[in-house]
């Protein structure tokens, strides 16, 4: 494996969120084409880890292990890139379930309910697999891969389940705030967190530290994953379908959970998203100014600042492992 | 933080959105959150800008600058 030139400091970190991304990439690509597997999977698994969390840029979260072994360790990040593998193909895996969970992405489109059952088992095999077949590569010991091993399985199981309550609540009228954020926190912080543990594992056996890493990355994970659940109703903001589909995101959760007598913009959220997608006929831009009438955008802002602070936090304690290490980016992440 | 969302704090924020960022309710709301001075700090320093850009119609830039677009 070869070093990449990683561009550092914060002026920098646009690029050098690239360069991580790309270091993974290739990492990603090494072990399909090792693989294996028939070439028509190998060159789906590969597309779909390339996309992954990649829409609007670069995904943090796959990065994340790369970014957290860095600061953890002192070492260049490469050494972690079967770690960023896979959770670039974790998050591909999970990103082809909520594309039709969503109808983002038709069945027809990906080889229909078997060609995405498929799909889903290659990604989360190579997932799986992806430390063990990088180990030699970085020098891993045996008693670090367990444990690395061990805590993506685990990780992975709470980010599944966090997807399902999200797709449950989806279709609940009468819910709890709290079971929203309890989703999000499952789901994207399962995830962040998956991916600091990993990168700190693959580090260190200072159980403190992996321990500080999974609150970084849940923080992160979470900070970020609200700011896109703002981005899906704030007025003017890119074409989203939570609202649509009644997605109890942080701040369509809050509006519902308003009481119309105190402002009737929630009121008219709830009229607006009761019954099924079908039945509702949506003035997007409308219920979007209504769902920040009803202080939703705000209290999701207010959320996503308080983990980032969280996150923020964690990250200046990693980065104590090695002070003479600019930990400026990793903090910057937050 | 989720179990220390009182019952009824999600009204007072609502109802505080059009008024000053810091009024005695988004106060109560915070306090409810059970923050750290850090965290409370955070909030504070960014909140006001945040309402102002929404009132300004600037919502959607201010998000996308503290990085959505990662998420």
């Amino acid at each position: 494996m070869t070093p990449a030139a990683v561009p550092a400091g914060p002026q920098h970190s646009d690029d050098r969120l690239k360069a991580l991304a790309a270091i993974v990439g290739n990492e990603v690509h090494r072990q399909t084409t090792a693989s294996g597997l028939p070439v028509h999977l190998r060159e789906i698994a590969i597309s779909r880890a390339g996309q992954s969390g990649a829409r609007t840029g670069p995904g943090v979260i796959a990065v994340l292990p790369l970014a957290v072994y860095e600061a953890v360790s002192g070492q260049e990040p490469f050494h972690a890139a079967p770690a960023g593998a896979a959770m670039s193909l974790l998050i591909a895996a999970g990103d082809l379930l909520d594309d039709l969970q969503d109808n983002d992405v038709r069945p027809e489109d990906v080889g229909g309910a078997t060609g995405a059952a498929e799909m889903m088992a290659v990604l989360l095999a190579l997932s799986n697999n992806a430390l063990h077949a990088g180990q030699q590569e970085i020098g891993l010991s045996a008693a670090r891969l367990g444990r690395a091993t061990g805590l993506l399985a685990s990780l992975q199981l709470r980010a599944l389940g966090g997807q399902a309550d999200d797709v449950t609540l989806s279709g609940l009228d009468d819910f709890k705030l709290e079971d929203a954020l309890k989703a999000t926190l499952r789901k994207s912080g399962g995830l962040g967190r998956c991916a600091a543990m990993l990168g700190a594992a693959v580090a260190t056996d200072d159980d403190a530290l992996i321990d500080t890493a999974g609150r970084f990355g849940e923080n992160l994970g979470v900070a970020r994953q609200l700011l896109n659940d703002i981005a899906g109703v704030i007025p003017g903001g890119p074409p989203s379908t939570d609202i649509a589909l009644g997605r109890k995101t942080a701040p369509i959760a809050f509006a519902l959970s308003v009481d119309e007598a105190v402002n009737p913009a929630a009121g008219r959220v709830r009229s607006a998203l009761s019954g099924t997608p079908e039945q509702r006929t949506l003035n997007s831009e409308d219920i979007r100014r209504d769902i920040q009438e009803a202080g939703g955008v705000s209290y999701a802002w207010i959320l996503a600042r308080v983990h980032a602070t969280r996150a923020r936090q964690a990250a200046l304690e990693l980065c104590r492992a090695h002070p003479a290490k600019d930990p400026s980016w990793l903090i910057e992440m937050a | 933080m989720d179990s220390s969302i009182r019952t009824g704090t999600p009204a007072l924020l609502a109802a505080a959105v059009e008024k000053d960022s810091l009024a005695p309710d988004v106060e109560l709301f915070l306090q409810s959150l059970d923050l750290t001075a850090a965290e409370r700090l955070a909030v504070v320093e960014s909140l006001p800008a945040f309402q102002y850009a929404l009132k300004d119609g600037n919502g959607v830039q201010t998000v996308q600058a503290y990085g959505w677009r990662w998420g």
